[in-house]
């Protein structure tokens, strides 16, 4: 290969850097995957921008539009997925990929609490649907309803004979719910008696099959069967999540039975769970009301003593940790790791039950979302000044290469094949319209002719006579075998001529073409380097920015999720003092009585 | 304990939210929106500098489980020499088996002819531990190269499969 060209080549390589190549299928498949890798790290931001990137290097397709639509779903962005679903759904979806799409749309807006907006997408998924999305729209719907206090429509609903046969847990214990929120406790105790006895097959129908049994006994309790009530307290699991609710209804219950003792065992089993779990206040003052009850009197008096320090222990712990919680970072301890108990992380005790809350919820997943993604801007920043370093070497290679680059060694072999051209289409003309008889001519051929040429000549000056013409005539034949003789061979050259004149051609045409990418490439690069310095320039801006935003959206939430922990502790501080008040009345009553009954001995 | 208290949210429902609140979940959800752009925007650049597509030459892992395999460790080497090596947590394994496809790799390449070995070590079934060597050869031309590792565990013996792009 010439030189001048390997260089021209090597460069126009180079050039193309940035340039996209087109990628295959299963290479795209490939990339999107690494976002799934991501999203299913609960990494959205980082799968996101994976998809983004994939998007502007060309290898995305609509999978990865469909999961981009789903990351914004999970990350909380529902108006990005909202905008993502409706453009999957235009650009002409399946019907199950458009029931799909609407049924997102709908749990991500019910999970930011638009319920009305999320019962809008709800409709517009059509009622022929497979049966795992049946299931959570259903469950979704449902949960509108309720969110909706249409607990008519929701019973309606989940009253149908195919809902029924689903036999799904969920549906089942939201449908009871609906049913005794209109009072059709009948109904709702038949549906809450079929949920409690059913094996549970996961942890998550073991969960609900207990809180049945816990509403089921409330019910019984409520219309006075108390015995049915105490069978069904009995199928609570006694370390699940309403272990507490349970033992604190069975005593309240053994207490309206006037049975003291049980009564009493039950508030004492709750005041041992204290190590573990929140129990109610009241438990130590109702274990001691119960021992005076059941005429254990210095039981009684013990139990009011001991629940007076243990009251204002908790108090103060309580104070302590709501100071605490004032000048301390705590948000870091939400993150659901199991701390171990201290005074700092005391009032963690306190939280689930607010945490199961919307308003709560959705503030500290707000607060963790905007965390992350500070701490992500916060380590790009130092990388930046790598970025710029690596820029300034291309760009000085790129000025390097260029330069070693003579242009006009490229022009000049576009010139020297254009004169080529030229000179084989002169060439050409001559061979067809005969002006030059010597093309296409062998050197034997031109000595025959000059020699025929000469013959001529001096037959032309014999004196006429018999024998001249027939001279002339064999003259005329061998001239014209001779003509004919040079015409095919002219035809032959004529042709190669052709074929060379078609290769410098294609030649030229390709010269050009590249001369013309490459220019349009050696014009472009500065302009792509120069906007890449721009825009690593305004990282450190943008950066900012959007840190100061999100420390605000995270001094927000912070600010929202501390009143919410406050008010929950100052209201478990009015419970404790409550009881200790109660407590205090208890022991000076007892202790009263006690004097009387002493000063009314004989 | 968590989970449980989120299952509870389900079965309770949502709450409406009101105006002020939606006005600062759009301000969250541009600002999202914007850190991934940025990002995207520093990934772009840094293939476009780095690893320009003719140069480029990437590895990808996957795993295929269905049952109880778990990916310890790969180190992957090129002509001999050490490329790369990771070693896998708990929740990779679980991304991996969910779908998820690592890119293990990505650096350049000059063109020619070259041995990769990639060595595989993890966990099967009953504990027992898992060790394969893959040998890929390729030729590297003026585009971008691609290989895809997969371990496939079907019950039997796990498998290391390779394809290249």
């Amino acid at each position: 290969m010439v030189p001048g060209v390997r260089c021209w080549l090597s460069l126009l390589s180079l050039c193309w850097i940035g340039l996209i190549q087109a990628a295959d299928a299963d290479v795209v498949q490939l990339y999107r995957e690494t976002a799934v890798m991501q999203q299913q790290l609960a990494d959205y931001s980082a799968a996101g921008s994976v998809l983004l990137t994939n998007q502007r290097l060309g290898r995305s397709d609509a999978a990865g539009e469909w999961l981009l639509a789903g990351i914004y779903r999970d990350f909380g962005m529902s108006r990005h997925a909202e905008r993502s679903f409706r453009r999957i759904i235009a650009q002409g979806a399946t019907t199950v990929q458009r029931n799909q799409a609407w049924l997102a749309l709908a749990s991500a807006r019910f999970r930011r609490g638009q319920v009305e907006a999320a019962e809008d997408a709800l409709a517009y998924i059509s009622q022929d649907i497979p049966k795992e999305l049946l299931l959570d729209r259903l469950r979704l719907q449902t949960s509108v309803l309720l969110a909706r206090q249409q607990q008519n429509r929701a019973i309606q609903l989940l009253g149908a004979a195919e809902v029924r046969n689903l036999r799904d847990p969920v549906l089942d214990y939201n449908y009871a719910v609906a049913l005794m929120a209109v009072q059709m406790d009948d109904k709702a105790f038949e549906v809450l008696q079929s949920l409690g006895k059913i094996k549970p097959r996961s942890e998550e129908a073991g969960a609900i099959q207990d809180l049945a049994n816990l509403r089921l006994a409330e019910l019984q309790a409520r219309q006075g069967q108390v015995v049915e009530a105490l069978t069904s307290l009995q199928r609570v699991s006694p370390d699940g999540p309403y272990q507490v609710a349970s033992l604190h209804l069975r005593a309240e219950l053994y207490e309206g039975l006037k049975r003291w003792d049980a009564a009493r065992a039950d508030w004492l089993a709750l005041q041992r769970k204290a190590s573990t779990e929140v129990v109610p206040a009241e438990a130590w003052v109702r274990a001691a009301y119960s021992a005076q009850q059941a005429g254990d009197l210095p039981a009684a008096v013990q139990g009011f003593r001991e629940a007076i320090p243990l009251h204002e222990q908790e108090k103060k712990q309580l104070n302590q940790a709501l100071q605490w919680l004032e000048s301390n970072d705590w948000l870091e301890m939400l993150d659901g790791r199991d701390l171990p108990l201290s005074a700092d992380t005391l009032w963690l005790r306190y939280l689930p039950e607010l945490m199961s809350g919307h308003r709560f919820g959705t503030a500290l997943s707000d607060y963790q979302d905007a965390r992350r993604l500070d701490r992500q801007l916060a380590m790009i920043a130092p990388t930046l000044p790598q970025y710029q370093s690596v820029l300034a070497e291309r760009r000085q290679a790129f000025e390097a290469v260029r330069g070693q680059w003579d242009a006009d060694a490229l022009d000049l072999r576009i010139r020297k094949l254009q004169r080529q051209s030229t000179g084989l289409t002169q060439q050409w003309k001559r061979t067809g319209d005969g002006r030059q008889s010597s093309i296409g001519v062998t050197e034997a051929q031109r000595r025959m002719m000059e020699r025929l040429a000469r013959v001529e000549v001096r037959i032309r000056a014999l004196p006429a006579g018999d024998d001249k013409a027939p001279l002339l005539q064999r003259h005329d034949l061998l001239r014209g075998l001779l003509i004919w003789d040079s015409n095919q061979t002219a035809l032959l050259e004529r042709e190669k001529l052709m074929e060379s004149q078609q290769a410098v051609l294609s030649g030229l045409e390709q010269a050009v073409s590249n001369r013309q990418r490459l220019m349009k490439r050696l014009a472009e690069k500065p302009a792509e380097f120069r906007q890449a310095s721009a825009m690593l320039d305004a990282m450190p801006g943008r950066i900012d920015e959007l840190r100061s935003g999100l420390r605000a959206v995270m001094q927000q939430r912070r600010q929202q999720l501390l009143e919410q922990i406050r008010e929950r502790l100052l209201q478990r501080i009015d419970e404790l003092q409550l009881n200790q008040d109660r407590a205090r009345y208890g022991v000076a009553y007892l202790l009263d009585r006690a004097s009387v009954d002493q000063a009314d001995k004989p | 304990m968590l989970r449980k208290w989120l299952m509870m949210l389900m079965l309770v429902g949502a709450v409406p939210v009101t105006a002020a609140a939606q006005d600062a979940d759009r301000r969250l959800e541009d600002l999202k929106q914007m850190v991934m752009e940025l990002n995207s925007d520093l990934a772009v650049l840094e293939e476009q500098l780095l690893y320009p597509v003719d140069a480029q030459f990437t590895v990808f892992m996957a795993t295929e489980s269905a049952g109880a395999f778990r990916l310890s460790s790969v180190e992957l080497k090129l002509d001999g020499k050490l490329l790369t090596s990771y070693l896998y947590s708990d929740a990779e394994n679980e991304a991996l088996r969910r779908g998820g496809v690592q890119r293990l790799y990505l650096g350049n390449l000059k063109s020619g002819k070259y041995d990769l070995q990639a060595d595989v070590v993890g966990i099967g079934a009953a504990g027992k531990e898992f060790r394969q060597t893959r040998q890929v050869m390729f030729e590297k031309e003026a585009r971008g190269r691609y290989l895809e590792l997969r371990v496939r565990d079907e019950g039997k013996a796990p498998l290391v499969s390779s394809r290249v792009w």
